[in-house]
């Protein structure tokens, strides 16, 4: 019966912390020898760097997403045979002879494409194919 | 519930979910919640300089948040059973410190539920009056007013609503709000008042 009591208490206090009313977690805390001020300090300084994590894990993804979806259109413009995408494509293949050699656009895979354009502003491309797409 | 029942956030769902409740009063809550468990449930003091043998509890959440937004395997969001994704995120929080502390202390450590275990067969004649008449006495001596004494049963115990206490105590939701914020200073110290006896 005393630890249902305990228990009750603790379901209380954790119940409020979880509605966002610290103040009764914040009492036990202080009752154990902690300072709450330095626990928020800590709080802030971690929440900066959690942020900045996960952030980078954000872009990352979308990075990779843009770069499928960029991969994508240009290798639908080789196989139905649109002008400015190929060409846009050749002059990269052109610029990047070492690794690419004068390879046949049609025997470019996927990761070839994406080896070609990464390092390239993704959105600039896909805007500006995509609006020649419109004229 | 079997799995097939289960509706789980998709990847964009859960990205939106993180990036709307990661918020810095919700990070303080995590880590404040962390040390309590901890302490409660483990019976560990958690160290703010030294973590748990070197894990803080700031690198666990730091952990988990991202254990969300992770392509390869990361942790999901279970809507059926956590609409509400702060639970979820406190339902994995408890895991992975319950995971962190027995990888850490597997050997030594002494949860609640142990010591409860123990404590039960010593206290089995206590009976629910003799401890409620304990607890008032023990708040009255803490210098809780005849209000709060009478709102402990219901609302601690009894996780009677604010709303519904007014009304069976003819007060305003607000004169509620105001002896419960001064009795919650004190449920801490009854708390490990009850611990020691």
């Amino acid at each position: 019966m005393k630890n249902e009591l305990i228990n009750k208490m603790d379901d209380y206090m954790i119940s409020a912390l979880k509605s966002g009313d610290s103040s009764t977690i914040d009492s036990f805390l202080e009752s154990y020898g902690y300072d709450i001020e330095v626990i928020n300090n800590i709080a802030d300084k971690s929440f900066k760097q959690i942020t900045f994590s996960l952030r980078g894990q954000l872009n990352s993804q979308k990075d990779e997403i843009l770069l499928e979806k960029v991969a994508k259109y240009f290798q639908d413009a080789i196989n139905k045979n649109i002008e400015k995408p190929i060409s846009y494509l050749r002059n990269l293949v052109d610029s990047n002879q070492l690794a690419f050699g004068h390879r046949n656009l049609e025997k470019l895979t996927s990761d070839d494409i994406k080896e070609l354009i990464k390092d390239h502003n993704l959105l600039d491309i896909l805007e500006k194919l995509e609006n020649d797409e419109e004229l | 519930m079997d799995d097939k029942d289960k509706i789980l956030a998709t990847t964009n769902e859960l990205r939106k979910a993180v990036q709307e409740v990661f918020t810095p009063e919700f990070n303080k809550i995590l880590i404040k919640y962390s040390i309590y468990k901890i302490n409660t449930k483990f019976n560990i003091k958690y160290d703010l300089n030294r973590g748990l043998r070197g894990i803080m509890v700031e690198d666990i959440i730091s952990e988990l948040m991202l254990s969300f937004v992770r392509n390869d395997g990361g942790r999901n969001w279970n809507k059926t059973e956590f609409p509400d994704f702060k639970d979820q995120i406190f339902s994995a929080l408890d895991s992975q410190i319950f995971n962190t502390i027995e990888k850490e202390y597997s050997k030594t450590i002494q949860t609640n539920s142990d010591i409860e275990k123990q404590n039960d067969v010593l206290m089995e004649d206590n009976h629910y009056d003799e401890l409620l008449q304990y607890s008032l006495d023990f708040l009255t001596k803490l210098g809780a007013s005849d209000d709060e004494i009478l709102l402990f049963e219901p609302y601690i115990i009894h996780k009677m609503k604010r709303a519904d206490i007014a009304k069976e105590f003819g007060i305003t939701e607000q004169e509620a709000t105001n002896i419960k914020k001064k009795l919650d200073r004190k449920i801490p110290v009854l708390r490990e008042q009850f611990k020691e006896l």
